[in-house]
């Protein structure tokens, strides 16, 4: 089946950090969310793939096509929004559309227009005059614009304040929700991820180490309490283990095989609760590789 | 490469107007400046002027034109142009500026009566746009590095070089065979010696193919 892109072997490496070798890829239709702390490789992977950065080696490809600088068409069907959104500061929100207009045959002025009225954002000011929070706005209706089939989101919303990020992300997954794109989103703000994404990977120091569906993490993963008198218990799957006396508090990264164990070591009181993503997140993100093979 | 350019000419247009007005300003100061001893431009040539053109086209294009501070190469090269294409274009706009100021340059000297254009002038000034071809490929390719203090220091030395030959040029200019005979020599070897112009021309312009036609740029995050 065709991918919406594919990492083999990629490397890359700067003084002091290497980038895999990464092995990656997406089905079409797909939300992958890339998770990571800062200076993960979150950035480089996804700058590697649209050609801001240049692999040291593997290939990368987009719809089966390889992502060659000198050979473009493969970038017609991606949308890019990185963290940092670069415009022609002169022109206005409109002039800067129109100039995308000219390179992607699927360009719709009629879409772009409709976006920006989403969005609220003023078409008629220069960029080097928006805020923040309406650059990436800007930066999302570019991307947005020519209904691309791989959406590569690289911290769109860093460096804008928590009531603008609400506003755009609303917005933003309002669109993404009803359309049938496959997206990659990297970012280190967790809330973010629980809406959209239906995959999620974890990266650090340049090597995703676990990738899952966000289902089968809601689903395995649950906040365990019991009682217990046993002292040195060893709970099978658990990410944390806290006690009290007699009373017990456990993540499991299993808690069908926690609770099995529960039973049958004779625990009383055993309740299991659903966690959020977030929290699961942040838990996989403290525990490191290490929670990925509990 | 076209759409883009013409884009960028259009974006640039403000460019083109400083470029216009400043040239105008320097010569209506060369020319009606009671303070200038004319005599010496007459006698000498016109090249070291256009050296000095020459110094300000790369001043201009590093502090006026919003390419590099704009992070404009990030922006293309996640369009869908090869970057052959934005190579290209960019190159090609360096030439359009650089076309627009010696024409410039040209009228400007036509105009006044205390220029020459004889032999020495475009020998001189063929040895100076081999320079320029030489100080845009070390330009583009210190741009290159991540490292920002080589990057830097590169950018710093080719500054401080060109400046100094442009200097040299201008004294030379104005004092006529001056302290150093040698200094005087060398000068008019290579302003004035058509092996030295083919050699700067051919330094220049393969420098320059060479720098444009590199296959491999490791980032353009920057």
């Amino acid at each position: 089946m065709e991918k919406a892109f594919s990492y083999r072997d990629v490397v890359k490496t700067f003084p002091g950090f290497k980038l895999g070798p990464l092995n990656l890829e997406l089905e079409p239709g797909t939300v992958l969310a890339l998770i990571g702390p800062n200076g993960a490789g979150k950035t480089t992977s996804i700058q590697c793939l649209v050609g801001l950065l240049r692999a040291d080696s593997g290939e990368m490809q987009v719809f089966e096509r390889r992502n060659d600088l000198n050979n473009p068409a493969w970038k017609q069907d991606i949308g890019y929004v990185g963290d940092v959104h670069v415009f022609y500061e002169r022109w206005t929100g409109e002039q800067n559309l129109r100039f995308l207009s000219q390179f992607y045959s699927n360009w719709s002025d009629e879409k772009a227009a409709e976006l920006a009225k989403r969005f609220q954002l003023p078409l008629d000011k220069r960029a080097k005059d928006l805020s923040t929070g309406n650059r990436v706005k800007l930066s999302l209706v570019s991307a947005l614009a020519h209904t691309p089939k791989l959406l590569l989101l690289d911290e769109p919303t860093s460096g804008i304040d928590p009531v603008v990020r609400t506003e755009v992300l609303d917005v933003l997954f309002e669109i993404l929700e009803t359309g049938d794109r496959a997206i990659f989103y990297t970012t280190h703000i967790l809330p973010e991820i629980s809406r959209i994404a239906d995959e999620l990977a974890f990266i650090d120091n340049g090597r995703i180490w676990l990738r899952t569906p966000k289902e089968d993490l809601s689903e395995r993963w649950r906040k365990i309490t019991f009682r217990m008198a046993a002292e040195n218990i060893v709970v099978e799957s658990a990410v944390s283990h806290r006690r009290e006396g007699n009373d017990h508090q456990v993540i499991s990264s299993d808690h069908e095989a926690t609770l099995r164990q529960l039973r049958e070591l004779g625990a009383d009181n055993i309740r299991d609760m659903r966690m959020s993503i977030e929290e699961i997140a942040v838990h996989i993100l403290k525990g490191g590789e290490g929670v990925a093979s509990a | 490469m076209w759409r883009l350019l013409k884009a960028e000419i259009g974006y640039n247009t403000q460019v083109f107007l400083f470029i216009l007005l400043t040239s105008f300003v320097g010569f209506l100061v060369i020319h009606f400046w009671p303070v200038l001893n004319r005599q010496p431009l007459i006698n000498t040539n016109t090249g070291y002027v256009y050296l000095a053109v020459t110094y300000s086209y790369f001043i201009m294009a590093a502090l006026v034109t919003p390419w590099a501070k704009e992070k404009r190469a990030r922006q293309l090269v996640c369009l869908p142009l090869s970057v052959r294409q934005i190579k290209g274009a960019h190159g090609m706009l360096h030439l359009i500026f650089w076309a627009f100021i010696v024409a410039l340059f040209f009228v400007w000297i036509r105009i006044s009566e205390y220029f020459i254009l004889d032999r020495s002038v475009f020998l001189a000034m063929g040895v100076m746009t081999g320079i320029s071809g030489c100080a845009y490929s070390i330009l583009a390719f210190a741009s290159r590095f991540r490292d920002s203090v080589a990057r830097g220091i590169i950018q710093i030395a080719l500054i401080l070089f060109f400046g100094t030959v442009a200097v040299a040029g201008i004294v030379h200019t104005y004092q006529g065979k001056g302290n150093s005979h040698a200094i005087d020599e060398l000068l008019s070897w290579i302003f004035r010696s058509p092996v030295s112009v083919l050699i700067w021309m051919f330094a220049g312009i393969g420098s320059a193919v060479w720098v444009l036609s590199l296959p491999r740029q490791n980032s353009y995050g920057e």
